[in-house]
């Protein structure tokens, strides 16, 4: 970003601190340079002049990317955009973590990414243990892993044989890499419940969407993703992902990352045919589905904040007979932030104890929430804390509806 | 700057780790919601009211100015570090000691955030009524420290009202206790109140055993647009006159309802001259019979009344007051909102006058606040980075301070006097009032390290 567009962005802050009434790493933490307001300040005295040292990479480096901030603001500072700014800047200065340039070139080639899983799901069980919870895997051991509760991985995603009943329609599936690799159940359940609302799906084959190099601050990286998954999805009509950080990335960041570029008019076109799962389901003439059970439902960062979703994945729920039951603070950040998490694996912990106590709290046997990485790490959360609870991706749940049955069972 | 010897010793008393000395995290304590800044030396958070002691009796052997600060939330420059020196962080004593619901008090520590003492008492059908409109983010110690209002002071008072005793670290470093839990107590002097809107410069609260009241059954909620302030005014002593206490009496000007209606479209009148938020709450009936009487006053002096009849229309009627300061705060990079006071049958004329001013000046101006109890909140619209138009406003806003003493009125009705208000506080309280308050300061503070720099020129 441009010092002026910088300082034009930057002065908007009025220093309410009302950011502190939503910020998961202030309410964590209490302090001053954890919330969007302190590393505002910070950024106008990098942007002033000031030498930035390991204080101001973890004030930046700490921020969720939740955009509570930003949709609590009253003079609307796009804290998220001036984080990312701030990242690329650091990334420029410091360079990656070569973990992390390993990390990417893998995610860029799709190719690799499913090697790279079909290896992991090959060496996992010689190299981590079974956890508490029952499908998940764990290591104190294992680099990166820290003690945390990983899903087993299973085969990759794959569109399932089949063919829409009808057919009336037809949308592109963009699963995102944890739909595509760790959780391929929820695609599995997302071109069933399609179908049998008539909706034939199809597979241009996605790579990752770019965000994890976006919040690293690996703009190049990010760049070539969009660039990549925006010809991919350049033929079609409509495109569906079950992973609203996916779709906040297509829908919102690639027109700012390829701005000035040839592709620039297709992203701003990708963005308006994306839609999030529930919000495109919820658009629907649905299929009744019938389940009983009592669940909770988990408010996404991405999808709430972000995409400003909170009722349609409630509706599709109640709509299948469902007893709903509201935690405290739905709307609280479980605490994984991407990348945050494995930098901040405390932080993460701390964050996402009050969302376990939360959940503990409605006495349901079922977390329902539309987002695979809060998932992943709710259900680390639910390990650490022998709680019992399933964590389930709404589309799940409705597909059971479709099957009939008890969610409980 | 401090010795590397007191920076150990501080280290010593609240932990290595509650000591900040990084120059990020020294920026990031050296401001508060308005636009003055300064820089600490350290931050220094204390766990408990014997390490704020400790901390105390340090900084006066070796004369450290210290600040204490709660959220930073505030609006005067209470707790910006003028003068360098520590900033005394006491948002993390967080903990609701003790709630009390026969006797209708709770004991919280002074980091304890209003929201959230709220929160613990809505399902015990209690609450303490002052609600600042930092209340999702400010500390029950910086409330008490600036005799923090909101918008329900009309009926139910300021926070000065609801604070039964606090206990107190004095600047040289004693802990001691204020009030009693008893509605009543002559004993002694009456250090509450002394302490109560002190802005941190008389001693540290931390703790405070605060008044509360059941929740009232119900509310009623309405707004007023009136074609002219002069109508609105008389319709604020009507109501009064009758002897109905509205809970709520705001106000919002037309340069605010207009710029409101762009941003939220919401349906407000932008003839309007003056707009009036409403509510009467209290048992159901009376509720209802005290609202239907305010519509009827106000529908004489030419108003046009909308009453809402559910939760979601009265949460869209305050969405258009909450959206004030926001929507205002869009329109330019710098807000410089200002809380003069004057008795309410003056209302008409300082509005006059703050919008004549303003005009005369180029300076862009949204006036809205508490009708019922004359505090308004100027709210003028600037760019910092303009030294031009920062003198005009400037001179703007010290004009309207002495409009407003000369009706009547007060500096600060909530904000406190902090940095920015300091210079005319002699205007209002004349050399001998400055004077006496200096002697009490002087008293109990001898070496001036609580708070330099603050209320006082």
């Amino acid at each position: 970003m441009d010092p002026l567009a910088l300082d034009e962005l930057l002065i908007k802050c009025m220093r309410c601190g009302d950011c502190q009434a939503v910020c998961p790493t202030y309410q964590a933490t209490r302090d001053e340079v954890a919330v969007a307001r302190g590393r505002i300040r910070l950024l106008r005295a990098e942007a002033g002049g000031m030498e930035t040292g390991p204080k101001f990479r973890e004030a930046l480096s700490t921020c969720l990317l939740c955009r509570a901030c930003t949709s609590r603001c009253p003079s609307g500072v796009e804290v998220d955009s001036l984080v990312l700014d701030a990242r690329g800047r650091m990334a420029e200065r410091d360079g990656l973590p070569p973990a992390y340039r390993l990390a990417f070139g893998i995610l860029e080639r799709p190719p690799l990414t499913r090697l790279a899983f079909r290896i992991g799901a090959l060496l996992q069980g010689a190299v981590l243990s079974p956890a508490w919870k029952d499908g998940h895997m764990t290591s104190r051991r294992v680099m990166g892993l820290g003690g945390r509760a990983v899903p087993r991985l299973r085969a990759p995603f794959a569109l399932p044989p089949g063919k829409a009943s009808g057919g009336k329609s037809e949308v592109a599936l963009f699963p995102g890499c944890l739909t595509n690799y760790v959780y391929p159940q929820v695609g599995r359940a997302a071109v069933e419940v399609l179908r049998r609302n008539g909706v034939e799906v199809v597979l241009p084959g996605g790579g990752c969407c770019g965000m994890p190099m976006l919040a690293a601050g690996d703009r190049a990286g990010a760049v070539r993703a969009a660039e990549a998954n925006v010809e991919r999805l350049g033929g079609v009509e409509t495109v569906v992902t079950p992973c609203p950080t996916c779709a906040l990335a297509l829908k919102e960041r690639y027109p700012v990352l390829l701005e000035g570029r040839d592709s620039h008019d297709a992203a701003l076109e990708l963005g308006r045919k994306t839609h999030e799962m529930c919000t495109y389901l919820g658009g629907m003439e649905l299929r009744d589905g019938k389940l009983a059970g009592r669940i909770t439902y988990h408010d996404p960062c991405h999808l709430n904040w972000g995409l400003g979703v909170k009722e349609e994945p409630r509706a599709l729920l109640r709509s299948l007979g469902l007893e709903l039951r509201e935690m405290a603070r739905p709307e609280a950040c479980c605490g994984f932030g991407g990348t945050f998490s494995l930098k901040n694996y405390d932080l993460a912990v701390r964050i996402n104890d009050k969302k376990l106590e939360d959940i503990a709290g409605t006495e349901a046997g079922i977390v329902a929430t539309p987002c695979p990485g809060c998932r992943m790490h709710i259900e680390d959360g639910l390990n650490r804390r022998r709680m019992a609870q399933r964590v389930l991706h709404p589309v799940e749940l409705m597909a059971m509806g479709y099957g009939g049955g008890n969610a409980q069972g | 700057m401090l010795r590397g010897k007191s920076l150990e010793e501080f280290a010593s008393i609240v932990g290595r780790e509650n000591l900040l000395t990084s120059r990020e995290e020294l920026l990031c304590y050296g401001y508060d919601a308005q636009h003055v800044e300064g820089l600490p030396d350290a931050v220094v958070a204390p766990r408990s009211t014997e390490e704020v002691a400790k901390v105390l009796r340090l900084a006066n052997r070796e004369r450290i100015p210290v600040v204490p600060r709660g959220a930073g939330t505030g609006l005067s420059g209470g707790s910006v570090p003028a003068r360098g020196g520590i900033v005394l962080l006491l948002r993390k004593m967080d903990k609701v000691l003790k709630i009390d619901k026969g006797e209708l008090y709770a004991v919280v520590q002074a980091g304890v955030v209003n929201k959230d003492l709220n929160d613990m008492l809505a399902p015990l059908g209690l609450f303490y009524p002052p609600d600042p409109a930092s209340y999702r983010t400010s500390t029950l110690g910086g409330n008490i420290a600036t005799n923090a209002g909101g918008p329900h002071t009309l009926k139910y008072g300021v926070t000065r009202d609801y604070v039964l005793g606090l206990e107190v670290v004095s600047p040289t470093g004693e802990i001691y206790r204020t009030g009693a839990l008893t509605v009543k107590s002559v004993s002694g002097y009456d250090m509450t109140s002394l302490l109560v809107g002190s802005g941190g410069t008389l001693g540290v609260i931390t703790e405070a055993t605060l008044r509360l009241l059941p929740r009232p059954e119900h509310t009623e909620t309405m707004t007023a647009s009136f074609p002219a302030i002069r109508k609105a005014a008389e319709a604020v002593t009507a109501i009064l006159a009758s002897g109905i206490t509205p809970s709520t009496l705001e106000l919002m000007d037309r340069t605010t309802v207009d710029v409101v209606e762009d941003f939220k479209h919401l349906g407000l009148p932008r003839s309007a001259e003056a707009l009036l938020l409403i509510e009467t709450d209290g048992p159901r009936k009376r509720a209802e019979e005290e609202a239907a009487a305010v519509a009827a006053i106000c529908k004489g002096l030419g108003a046009d009344v909308k009453s809402a009849t559910s939760t979601e229309e009265r949460e869209r009627l305050w969405e258009g007051r909450r959206a004030a300061l926001p929507a205002l705060a869009r329109l330019k990079p710098t807000t410089i909102l200002e809380d003069v006071t004057v008795p309410r049958t003056r209302i008409p004329e300082m509005l006059e006058a703050v919008w004549r001013i303003a005009r005369r000046e180029g300076i862009r101006v949204g006036v809205f606040g508490h009708a019922g109890d004359g505090n308004l909140h100027p709210t003028f619209l600037v760019d910092e980075r303009d030294g031009e138009e920062m003198e005009r406003v400037e001179r703007a806003v010290e004009e309207m301070f002495v409009v407003a003493l000369g009706l009547g009125g007060t500096l600060s009705g909530e904000h406190g006097i902090g940095i920015t208000k300091a210079r005319f506080l002699e205007l209002e309280r004349g050399k001998e009032g400055v004077e006496v308050m200096r002697r009490i300061k002087r008293a109990l503070d001898p070496n001036g390290i609580l708070n330099p720099g603050k209320i006082f020129p």
